[in-house]
Order: C-alpha cells, then sequence, then structure tokens
C-alpha cells in the first residue's frame, strides 16, 4: 500500500499529521493540487521536498516574488549559434513547491495556474506539455498580507483542497530536534510509473449513486445558506469527489465511503467558499460553514 | 383495530340524543366515512343502528312526536329493495373479514420483507391478535338468525321500549335515505378495499428476500423510503444493530458516517464495538461497493442478534 510505504518512510523526518499526509497523497493521485497555507516555519518546503523524493518524483521549486514574470517559471526561447534554443523553466518538474504563490503578480500567478489545468503550457506558438506527474504545492503566509496579490476564488477553485501542517506536538517536535536531517538518506518507495497507474486507479473507485446525491445536497446547503456568496463551484464538486475516491484507493478500497467525501468536502470546500462582508463580520468562517453543513446533512446510512 | 374502534366510538357518538340538526344523518355520513366499518357489530358492543331493515334514528325533542317526544324511522313502506339487504349483508360481515384477512396478509409481507422470518418474530404479534378477532367474527357470524337478514323483506315490529323518555312516533322512513345511505357505504368500502389492495400489492413487489442490492432498482417509491427497508440482508442487520443500539442509548446521528459512527461507540460501549466493528466491516461493500452479500449474510445477522443481546443486558442492568 503506498500510503504506509511513504507514511513509513517519513516517520520522524517530516512534522506532519496522517490526515494531512493522506490529504496530499489523495491530491496527487487524482490529479489535484495542492494549496498549503500556514505560518512560516512549519515545514512546508521540507515536506515538499520530502515527499518528491520518496515518491521518486522530479523536485522543482519557485520562490514567488512581484518582479517574477511569466517567462521566468515556464522557460524562454534563446538565440544561440544562429537558432531559438527552448530553456525550460522551473515549471518542469514533477512535484513543484511554489512557495509564497500571493506574492507574484496576477499575470505570473495565472500562467502558473493555466499549466495546472492545462498540464502544459503555450510559448511562441509552441505547445511543451508538462511531465507527468505534475503535482504543484503552492504555498501561502496567512499572516503577512502585505504587499501581496491574494488569489482570486476562481484561482483558489484550481487548487484541488489547501491544507495546513499547523505546529507538531512536543514530542515530535523533540524527535526533530534530535533527529537528523530529514532529507538525508531518504530513499524512494515508489515511482512515476506507479504513481501514474493508480492515478488510473482512481477513476475506477465506485462512488455510490446516494454518495453522490449527499454531496449535492452539502453543496445545495453552502449555496443556500445566508452569509455565502459564492457557494461551492461543479469544478469543486468533481474534485471532492475525485479526492475521495484517491482516499479510499490509499486506504485499499474499491469503494468510497461517507467518511471519505466528508475529509475530501472539508479540505477542498472552504478556500473556494466566498462569504459576504457581514457573515466575516460576524464571526462566520468557511470552514465553520463546511462543519455546519456537514453536522445538518444526514450522512447515507441505513436510518437507524 | 384502532380505526375500527374509533370508527364505531363515532358511530355510537352519533346515536346519542342531541347531537344538533344533523343527528339524523350523521350516522348514514359517518357510516359513508368509514368506508362501511360502522356496520361492524362486535360481541358485547351496542348494536349499531344503520342497516337496511331499520334505519332508526331519532328526531330531535320538539321536532316532531310532539313537545317532550321523539320520531323513530322505521323501514320505508313496502322495505327496501333485494340489493340493499345484500350489501348491508356485505358491508356487517363480510367487509370485515376481509380487512382482517388483508391486514394479517399484509403484516406477513412486510414481515418478511423486513428479512424476519416468517413464524418468528415481532412481527408474528399483530397476526396473533388478529387471529382471536377474525374467531369473534366466526362466532358473530355462526349466531346470526334467520330473522335479522333479508333486506327487501323484514319489517320488524317497533322496539317494545324506545330509549327516550315520551312518547314516540314510529313512522316509516324515506326510503332514498336510507338506499343512498348504504350505496355510499358500499362505495366508499370497495375504495377501501381497492386500497388494501395496492398496498398488499406493494408489499409483495418489496418483499425483497435472498436477492442483493439491485432487486430494489424497480421499485416505483422514493429512493428514502427504499433506505428505510433495505431489501439486503446485511444491510437490514446492520440497521437493527443500529436499532439495538439506539434503544441502548447510542442513536447513530443523522449526519454521522459508519466509521465515525463505530469511533463513538467503541468509547461509549467497548463490550459492543468489537461485533459492530465487524458488522461494519461486512456492511460497507455491501452498501457503497456493490458487493453481493451471500455469504456474509448469516455472520452479519448472527451479530445484529449478539449485538441485540448485549444491548438488552445493558438496558436491564441500567437503573
Amino acid at each position: 500500500m503506498l500510503y504506509e510505504r511513504v507514511q513509513s518512510a517519513l516517520r520522524g523526518r517530516v512534522l506532519l499529521r496522517e490526515e494531512t499526509l493522506r490529504l496530499a497523497l489523495a491530491a496527487l493521485l487524482f490529479g489535484g493540487h495542492l494549496l498549503l497555507e500556514d505560518v512560516p516555519g512549519t515545514g512546508k518546503t521540507t515536506f515538499a521536498k520530502a515527499l518528491a523524493r520518496v515518491l521518486g518524483l522530479s523536485f522543482g521549486r519557485i520562490q514567488m516574488t512581484p518582479d517574477l514574470l511569466p517567462q521566468d517559471l515556464t522557460g524562454v526561447y534563446l538565440y544561440r549559434e544562429g537558432s531559438l534554443v527552448w530553456e525550460q523553466g522551473p515549471i518542469f518538474a514533477q512535484v513543484l513547491l511554489v512557495d509564497e504563490l500571493n506574492r507574484a503578480t496576477p499575470r505570473t500567478q495565472s500562467a502558473l495556474l493555466e499549466a495546472m489545468g492545462e498540464g502544459q503550457v503555450t510559448l511562441e506558438g509552441k505547445t511543451h506539455p508538462l511531465p507527468e506527474p505534475f503535482f504543484v504545492l503552492a504555498t501561502q503566509n496567512p499572516v503577512e498580507e502585505e504587499g501581496t496579490f491574494p488569489l482570486p476564488v476562481a484561482q483558489r477553485d484550481r487548487f484541488a483542497a489547501r491544507l495546513a501542517l499547523g505546529y507538531p506536538d512536543e514530542k515530535a517536535l523533540l524527535e526533530a530536534l534530535r533527529g537528523q536531517d530529514p532529507l538525508e538518506g531518504l530513499a524512494p518507495v515508489t515511482d512515476a510509473e506507479e504513481v501514474l497507474a493508480l492515478r488510473r486507479e482512481v477513476r475506477r473507485v465506485r462512488v455510490e449513486e446516494e454518495l453522490t446525491d449527499y454531496l449535492l445536497a452539502l453543496a445545495r446547503f453552502l449555496r443556500g445558506r445566508e452569509g455565502v456568496r459564492l457557494g461551492p463551484s461543479p469544478r469543486a464538486l468533481l474534485q471532492v469527489e475525485r479526492l475521495a475516491q484517491a482516499l479510499a484507493l490509499l486506504e485499499g478500497r474499491g469503494f468510497v465511503l461517507p467518511e471519505d467525501l466528508k475529509a475530501a468536502f472539508r479540505a477542498a470546500i472552504p478556500h473556494r467558499l466566498l462569504l459576504a462582508l457581514e457573515a466575516e463580520l460576524s464571526g462566520l468562517t468557511p470552514e465553520g460553514l463546511v462543519e455546519e453543513a456537514l453536522e445538518a446533512v444526514p450522512a447515507p446510512v441505513e436510518a437507524g | 383495530m384502532g380505526l375500527l374502534g374509533l370508527l364505531h366510538g363515532f358511530h355510537l357518538l352519533a346515536r346519542v340524543e342531541g347531537v344538533g340538526p344533523l343527528g339524523p344523518l350523521l350516522p348514514l355520513f359517518l357510516a359513508a366515512l368509514g368506508f362501511g366499518l360502522g356496520h361492524l357489530s362486535l360481541p358485547g358492543l351496542p348494536a349499531l343502528s344503520l342497516s337496511a331493515r331499520a334505519p332508526t334514528f331519532r328526531a330531535s325533542p320538539g321536532e316532531a312526536g310532539g313537545p317532550g317526544g321523539s320520531v323513530a324511522y322505521l323501514p320505508p313502506e313496502g322495505g327496501f329493495p333485494l340489493w340493499v339487504g345484500v350489501v348491508d349483508r356485505l358491508l356487517a360481515h363480510a367487509l370485515p373479514l376481509a380487512l382482517a384477512l388483508l391486514l394479517a396478509l399484509g403484516l406477513l409481507l412486510l414481515g418478511r420483507r423486513r428479512g424476519l422470518p416468517l413464524f418468528r418474530g415481532l412481527h408474528l404479534l399483530p397476526l396473533l391478535l388478529a387471529l382471536p378477532l377474525l374467531l369473534g367474527l366466526f362466532f358473530l357470524l355462526g349466531s346470526l338468525g334467520g330473522g335479522e337478514g333479508a333486506g327487501g323483506q323484514g319489517v320488524g315490529p317497533p322496539p317494545s321500549s324506545p330509549p327516550s323518555q315520551g312518547p314516540v312516533e314510529w313512522v316509516h322512513g324515506p326510503r332514498a335515505l336510507g338506499e343512498v345511505g348504504i350505496a355510499l357505504a358500499g362505495l366508499s368500502a370497495l375504495f377501501t378495499l381497492a386500497l388494501l389492495l395496492a398496498l398488499l400489492a406493494w408489499a409483495w413487489r418489496g418483499r425483497g428476500g435472498e436477492g442483493g442490492e439491485g432487486e430494489g432498482a424497480a421499485f416505483p417509491f422514493p429512493r428514502a423510503f427504499q433506505r428505510s427497508l433495505p431489501a439486503s440482508r446485511v444491510r437490514r442487520a446492520y440497521l437493527e444493530a443500529l436499532e439495538a443500539l439506539k434503544g441502548a442509548g447510542l442513536p447513530r446521528r443523522p449526519a454521522e458516517g459508519p466509521v465515525e459512527y463505530g469511533k463513538r461507540v467503541e468509547a461509549a460501549f467497548p463490550e459492543a464495538h468489537p461485533l459492530l466493528a465487524r458488522l461494519t466491516a461486512l456492511y460497507l461493500p455491501v452498501r457503497y461497493g456493490g458487493k453481493a452479500e451471500r455469504e456474509e449474510a448469516e455472520e452479519a445477522e448472527a451479530l445484529a442478534l449478539r449485538i441485540l443481546e448485549l444491548c438488552s443486558t445493558k438496558g436491564s442492568k441500567a437503573p
């Protein structure tokens, strides 16, 4: 089982909750991308590097700044020895860490988001496919917003899930302080072939019709909830379903449970909700509203 | 049975003196409304008044028969036609008998659908209750004499002692009123029978059995209703376990998934947890994975039974 192998390889090296690792792997498996939102120093970069290494995938990193241009990501054509030569940008990696995404200008952000959506970049009329699997981990710092360009909802919608790593508990922190360099001696436990094969498997995981109805009911609840200006989009619901399928596959199941759907909903919906100003001022949060929906909508289980 | 009693009570109420200007018509109305069941005369209860032979209801004092007196109606002169007597007899005896039989059959089918064995289990209780009723009806039928029936002919003598004070004037009632009442009661009885037959047809179609998940697909009822009565044996076993745990004070919250619920039971009722965990493991592939269930059904039922026993023990120990 891929999850156990990865978890075992990362144990004691990366300060990560199990649920976060599961969701990150699930996002990778269904072809989604991840938004890591947390304060600095919680191990976002280490996690991305370690994940790429244990999965046997190539790693790329881009530090976003306001003066970064799209070509700095995608690459450029250089004139060399009488001809134009294609120089690949750092975006051509299987696991791409985009640090502080909201520091880049909207123009550069949208170049990245286009690559995430299409799995390719187009330059000078030529299309260049990105390597497969292509998995973006973009980070955002939620506390320092000066000089940033917050992602609009339409662009946040491109991310399958938003996760927060959070501070580790003291025991894990102590182990990390006393332990070795987290990336030292970290060996791959799988490769791109297996990841791609699992990606194909995700689509075959069964989702009972009533679970789809349940998902629609959750979305309906949020869309009709007072204080919600923008509820989950069709793309969001599709990604919740895929994420739930991937979560089930990671557990070795060929079918989705209500719990998979709930975990996927918690991870995939809050960053896509747009609240009314009054609702925000009254203390409502997207996470709180998602929990409210999950508590209010009956799960499809025998009515006992 | 409750409905029968209620209708009977209404009918008796209607016979009480002083029910207002509608008093004389109320028995007819109630008999029609009550799908003809107003005719049911159980042993020990007062006889009902609506009959082809003697639709006798009393006018209000002062309305006829002089001050303080009353008037009682007899069948019209020349009696009712034959069909009135036949319908009256059918309503009085055959209909309750048919209803009781249909109810018993319906309960059996519903019990089978719930996966309960045919000749034991809770659903047998209503059947056992229905049997004495049937016997009572047979007794009633057997005890009937020839003098009571025969719609068209029998105009009996006036009752020897009218129930109220004052002089009573016996007059022949309007012919049409009795016929219309009987016809209405007959029609509504037929309507009731049709409804019951439809209910039975539905129970038969959804009777479940040994089939898998796909069996309920042709069911023409809303999905929420199908969910409440799962056709699969494993799902029924899980539902029974849920009901047992609910009885033990651990109901599943509507928004709770099976795994979440299992964790809560583990904390609150550790003795039941291994059983529920195993039952949940059998239930999940059947419920969400479309798995056929033949091998697991018996194990699931045994687990549900053990959970039921555990919950009963817990319930009996509770203060």
